[in-house]
């Protein structure tokens, strides 16, 4: 963490995070693993039909079912877990972007017809 | 002085509903902790920025020179992060909260401390800090 901290700068900033659009547009390529890590009461509420489902708090005892060859998206409803997930991620050596505009953002992007921009 | 720093693995491991309430602080919360001396403020932008404009309370350390100037955070007092949204003041909490500190970041960040703090809301939120 001490590393993680140290290292950021303005030039890196954008490293971290993956704006909607572009993560659309990996994800249908294959490219990227798209994971949810709300807590299970929420994704009971409500869920996303795609990516996975790992709760933050579960990571370190599921980092297993994480692909290493792509780049992997947390996302939590707005930003701030996932960018809690996203710093535990790099530090464990993935390639790990957190969703900007979180969860709430890309339901907003995948309204109505709009939502067949993703493939699933 | 008793070392209350804990492993990311932990942390990650225990955070539960309480501690999604206990990392962020609005801005009501902010403004009052901070008139009564409780919280130490810290803009967390890069050096560039914070020359560009800041405002006119709180400490600037920058994110990336937080691990060498931890000797200048109070202990005793709530930390608050923050930066013009809060996706690097997040940052600057977990490694504070790691490290010991009762770290918490400001949701609204400074673009909401500047939209809360206009005309004579700020003239007496400065005169109630500076007296």
């Amino acid at each position: 963490m001490d590393e993680l901290a140290r290292e950021i700068v303005p030039s890196a900033m954008n490293n971290m995070r993956i704006e909607i659009d572009e993560f659309i547009e990996l994800y249908n390529k294959k490219e990227c693993e798209f994971v949810d890590i709300r807590v299970p009461m929420e994704t009971k509420v409500w869920q996303v039909n795609f990516g996975l489902q790992i709760p933050a708090n579960e990571l370190p005892d599921r980092l297993g079912e994480l692909p290493k060859d792509k780049l992997i998206v947390v996302a939590c409803p707005k930003a701030d877990r996932s960018n809690m997930a996203r710093s535990w991620l790099a530090i464990q050596g993935f390639e790990v972007k957190y969703l900007s505009g979180g969860l709430l953002g890309l339901m907003d992007s995948l309204k109505g017809g709009l939502a067949k921009k993703i493939k699933i | 002085m008793k070392d209350y720093s804990i492993s990311f693995d932990k942390y990650l491991k225990d955070f539960d509903y309480q501690e999604r309430k206990d990392m962020k602080i609005q801005l009501p919360e902010f403004f009052e902790l901070y008139a009564k001396g409780e919280a130490q403020l810290i803009d967390i932008r890069f050096n560039e920025e914070y020359e560009a404009w800041h405002i006119g309370f709180g400490d600037h350390i920058p994110l990336n020179e937080l691990p060498e100037r931890l000797s200048e955070i109070d202990k005793s007092k709530t930390i608050v992060t923050m930066c013009p949204h809060y996706d690097r003041a997040e940052i600057a909490r977990l490694y504070l909260k790691l490290n010991g500190f009762n770290a918490r970041y400001l949701t609204n960040g400074l673009l909401g401390v500047v939209e809360g703090l206009r005309g004579d809301k700020a003239r007496d939120y400065i005169q109630k800090i500076k007296g």
